[in-house]
């Protein structure tokens, strides 16, 4: 089950005069949402509307655009990743480097579980792990703040300890 | 250098920036605790306005200058970043310049112009520069200053006296006050006030010695079981003023409080034992400004509050604590095994935390405090 908006693919094939030889490109469509604090609702008043941004691919701008009232960026991410570049006064003040995994959420009884689902929600869970994202079987103080957080905007007793009710929460919040 | 970001299921929320306290290790006057506990903003105070903010929270007093710092979680490390205020009558940019761009260490100062009621202001983190998009919001309050006059009490328990001196205790109110200041509530400590007090006839020299908890012999679980504690506080109380009083030791505890809904002759007043730091006589004198509850206290059905935000909390005990089997929570940024000194600013639903809003609770008593 998803949440929310899916990530589309789009393969662009191009088959060369005279030939039967073709070229495919892969590219998916996800939707990057930027927020002043965690939480899925589609940004509310909590979006950050107004950022310029562009999208770089295999080095070549491939998107350019400003997100509006909902924070949301629609990237194109083509091939193993493209990089989501913010700007001011047409300069790059910082970058993402964007990947995308077709993969499944781990279970939520997990660790890796848990960490996926609070990254996806905003949670700010660090930068380590095998893809730089924080997700991985470590609990540190980063991990045991976003589970915090996580309790505490939740409305949960603030413990950090995964409960039943937590792991719910955290699968009605960012899926299964 | 570019953040990671790995997209799964169907979609990524990106968080940029959080706020912290501007400092690690002991509480510096200027640099408050951040009351960071999630980015819901809790129930609020009758005179505290209303707030579009969802984020953290800091307490300033009216005229000072404060610290905070910016925390570039999900940016990049070399992204502009401005701070500005959205009502420079209630609080203003004092550094950098311009409201950025920030240092590296992502630290900016806040100057608290006054404390209106039901008026808000919002700090906000732009990128950019001073008119770029709004990344992160952090709601400051501020609190004009209350003063609370202490008179320290030096105890001698059959012949044995507090190692402490009039002249000592200068410095220990100082720290306290350091603590305390960011509430606006200020102990007005006068040496030259300060009162000798013999007692005899207690059970051990030098000792407080009381049996509140049921292991100890000899508890009856009555009044019983703190009379001497009962009979030091009410030793020539000074009226109007918060009575602190020194002992070289206590058997149970640090320091004991009861405040001043205890009314005499039971009495109300404040002891601490000469093992007591400055945190925790400055946590004693929360407890007497209407706040009886520890934080690891809070019972939810079978947990206790072991989290690292509870032991950043004044009310956490006991202080120094016995190291966790969780590394990273036994430094939360005051020091090994050392309890922060945050004042609860969020006062969190109940089913959150049945203790914190702290600040409130003390503010409401300091207009009636002794």
């Amino acid at each position: 089950m998803s949440n929310g908006e899916e990530t589309s693919a789009a393969t662009i094939a191009r088959q060369a005069i005279n030939s039967l030889l073709r070229n495919v490109l892969n590219s998916r469509v996800v939707p990057i949402l930027f927020h002043r604090s965690p939480g899925n609702d589609n940004g509310g008043d909590r979006a950050i509307a107004g950022l310029h941004w562009q999208v770089r691919a295999q080095g070549f701008v491939i998107q350019t655009g400003v997100t509006g009232n909902d924070g949301r960026v629609a990237m194109v991410v083509r091939g193993a990743s493209s990089t989501l570049e913010l700007l001011h006064n047409g300069a790059v003040v910082a970058s993402y480097d964007v990947r995308v995994s077709t993969a499944t959420l781990d279970a939520v009884g997990t660790l890796i579980g848990q960490k996926q689902r609070l990254r996806l929600l905003g949670y700010q869970i660090g930068h380590g792990g095998p893809d730089g994202n924080g997700v991985d079987a470590t609990v540190n103080m980063e991990t045991e703040r976003s589970m915090l957080d996580f309790q505490a905007d939740e409305s949960l007793y603030d413990d950090a300890v995964v409960t039943a009710t937590m792991q719910a929460r955290l699968t009605a919040r960012a899926g299964t | 250098m570019a953040l990671n970001v790995r997209v799964r299921h169907d979609r990524q929320i990106i968080c940029p920036i959080r706020f912290q306290r501007a400092v690690t290790g002991a509480t510096v006057a200027d640099a408050p605790d951040v009351d960071d506990r999630g980015f819901a903003m809790g129930a609020r105070s009758a005179t505290w306005g209303t707030s579009t903010v969802r984020g953290a929270m800091v307490s300033i007093a009216q005229g000072d200058t404060a610290r905070v710092r910016v925390i570039r979680a999900d940016i990049d490390d070399t992204a502009p970043l401005f701070v500005t205020s959205t009502d420079t009558a209630v609080v203003t940019v004092a550094a950098p310049a311009g409201g950025g761009p920030l240092p590296a260490d992502g630290i900016f100062s806040l100057h608290a112009v006054k404390d209106f009621p039901n008026r808000t202001a919002a700090i906000q983190v732009r990128l950019g520069d001073a008119t770029g998009p709004v990344i992160g919001e952090l709601e400051p309050h501020i609190f004009a200053i209350h003063n609370l006059r202490v008179v320290a009490h030096l105890v001698t328990i059959n012949g044995r006296a507090t190692t402490r001196t009039a002249a000592a205790l200068v410095n220990t109110f100082q720290a306290i006050n350091d603590i305390w200041r960011p509430a606006g509530i200020v102990f007005l400590y006068n040496q030259a006030q300060t009162q000798a007090e013999v007692f005899n006839g207690f059970q051990v020299a030098g000792q407080m010695t009381t049996m509140m908890d049921a292991s100890i012999p000899g508890h009856t679980d009555t009044a019983a079981d703190w009379a001497e504690f009962s009979q030091i506080i009410n030793r020539r109380p000074v009226a109007n003023h918060v009575n602190v009083y020194f002992v070289e030791n206590a058997n149970e505890v640090f320091g004991l409080t009861f405040d001043n809904t205890n009314a005499r002759p039971n009495g109300y007043g404040i002891v601490c034992a000469d093992n007591a730091v400055d945190n925790s006589v400055a946590h004693e004198l929360c407890h007497f400004l209407d706040n009886p509850d520890h934080v690891q206290q809070a019972i939810a059905p079978g947990a206790a509050h072991e989290d690292i935000w509870a032991r950043r909390r004044l009310m956490w005990t006991p202080n120094p604590w016995n190291a966790s089997a969780v590394a990273h929570q036994n430094d939360v940024g005051y020091g090994p095994l050392t309890r922060g000194a945050l004042i609860s600013v969020k006062d969190l639903p109940a089913t959150v935390d049945q203790t914190d809003g702290e600040l409130a609770r003390a503010r409401r008593r300091s207009l009636n405090p002794y």
